[in-house]
């Protein structure tokens, strides 16, 4: 009885964040074809990954920053590469000013001493280690988003090895908007949170994003919501 | 200040004047130049901006600071005038750092002792319970992965000296406040760095201190590690209590 309304509450937020999910998947694919078909230089790629997301960053949606990032020695003429696109909503670097859909400014020289190793970061590890869809977070992305974030990252693959991952950072806030609907008409007490056990919502407000579910006492099992590449499950709250 | 006490007159709570006191407080004199300039300053004489190194365009300073253009060429000719870049014309051009050094030093150790003990002390006790409330969120909610990032950090900083050290002091808090899960502590322990860290960061020049502040910094992870709230915001407290401590001493010096 009660698993089965949790596996209604799975479908429901399923049908909800399932398009989040296929947004992605969908830029992978696409992405995919065009590498097959030879493109291979880093402005090039640019000029497709900047047509794919540019429409998922203008909407009212939850996406903060999307884009592709290349492993390390794919593009012959740039050897690290982030091709990485963040929406008027995202308030990184604006200091309080409205902002537009802009590029992220990256440093891509090993040798500046702000350069930062993507390959060693969460939501690289997660997705090439993994195989497959991967969500890091919640966590307070200081340098891209400065808000709330889960970063969904896939890999992306060429000639049967990953060249890189695309992803999309996505606002937990934002996110609250669509799972709100779901979890405020739940049967029974429910938790949505990330594989990795991280709270994202739930039905009791009180509980805040981002804490681990173990914390909470709640040892109920956790069924996957469906369409999104097993990243998130749900479980009972009680 | 008097004006407002009187107007409610002797009967008014000490707890409303109190509230009132901090309400109407004199706003920091330095207008938005005079602030870019003093952020630019002291990252100058702390190193965090090296000797030869180019500084960003006016136009991408006023975006950075959330300043206009000229506001951000007025703090860009303070510094010309202090010495402290200087400006290249042509294809290679732009503005660079020259000064650093022990010049540069003497005008920080010279802020310090026009600041009094009180105004030290006090923000430092705001610097040390945002940075212990950060500390004891962060045990709530950081993972293995994060902690383990922390801990290298940390390493980093214990075996570094001079600017490094400073660096890794400045990332430390910052990765602290971002694992609270609060983007408004986040931007409370950036603003608060911004001010009160390159004159925290001149007790840092001292090995013994470099070292004991590692050490503090290691039982901190460890705090976080072991998912202790309480630990974590103790540790924090007494190290920038400790940290406080040696800022006064330096300052002693610096006026005696």
């Amino acid at each position: 009885m009660i698993a089965e309304a949790l596996l209604e509450i799975a479908d429901v937020l399923g049908a909800a964040l399932g398009p989040v999910f296929a947004e992605v998947a969908d830029w992978r694919d696409r992405l995919e074809h065009a590498l097959a078909a030879g493109t291979g230089r880093a402005a090039e790629v640019d000029e497709t990954v900047e047509w794919l997301v540019a429409p998922a960053l203008a909407g009212a949606g939850p996406t903060l920053g999307a884009g592709f990032v290349a492993a390390p020695g794919f593009l012959e003429d740039a050897p690290w590469h982030l091709a990485w696109w963040v929406s008027a909503a995202n308030g990184v670097g604006l200091a309080g000013r409205d902002g537009a859909l802009r590029r992220l400014a990256s440093i891509e020289d090993p040798l500046d001493e702000s350069f930062h190793d993507y390959t060693r970061l969460e939501w690289w590890r997660g997705a090439v280690g993994g195989g497959d869809a991967y969500l890091t977070g919640p966590y307070i992305d200081y340098l891209c988003t400065d808000e709330l974030t889960l970063t969904l990252t896939m890999p992306v693959r060429a000639e049967g090895r990953v060249v890189g991952v695309v992803g999309a950072d996505l606002s937990v806030a934002g996110l609250e908007r669509l799972t709100d609907g779901v979890l405020g008409h739940a049967a029974v007490p429910a938790v949505l949170g990330t594989a990795a056990g991280r709270v994202i919502a739930a039905t009791d407000a009180g509980v805040e994003p981002g804490m681990p579910a173990r914390r909470l006492g709640w040892a109920g099992e956790w069924h996957p919501v469906p369409g999104c590449g097993g990243t998130l499950a749900v479980a009972r709250a009680d | 200040m008097a004006r407002m006490a009187m107007r409610w007159g002797p009967g008014a709570s000490a707890a409303r004047s109190a509230t009132h006191a901090a309400i109407f407080a004199p706003l920091a004199p330095a207008g938005r130049a005079e602030a870019v300039t003093q952020r630019l300053a002291d990252a100058i004489q702390l190193g965090l901006l090296e000797q030869g190194e180019r500084l960003p365009t006016e136009q991408e300073l006023g975006r950075q600071f959330g300043v206009a253009t000229v506001t951000a060429r007025e703090a860009l000719e303070s510094l010309r005038v202090a010495g402290l870049i200087e400006t290249r014309r042509g294809r290679a051009g732009g503005s660079f750092v020259c000064g650093s050094g022990d010049d540069a030093r003497v005008a920080l150790v010279g802020r310090l002792a026009a600041t009094s003990r009180v105004e030290l002390r006090d923000t430092g006790l705001l610097y040390g319970l945002v940075a212990a409330g950060a500390a004891e969120r962060a045990a709530l909610f950081a993972t293995p992965d994060e902690v383990g990032a922390l801990a290298l950090l940390v390493e980093g900083g214990a075996t570094a000296s001079g600017a490094a050290a400073r660096r890794a002091e400045n990332g430390i808090r910052l990765e602290v406040a971002a694992l609270s899960r609060s983007a408004r502590l986040v931007s409370e322990q950036v603003r608060l760095q911004s001010e009160f860290g390159p004159l925290l960061w001149l007790a840092l020049r001292d090995g013994a201190v470099v070292r004991g502040n590692a050490e503090r910094h290691r039982r901190l992870v460890a705090a976080i590690g072991e998912e202790s709230p309480e630990g974590a915001r103790g540790i924090v407290l007494e190290q920038v209590g400790w940290l406080v401590d040696r800022l006064l001493a330096v300052r002693e010096e610096a006026v005696a």
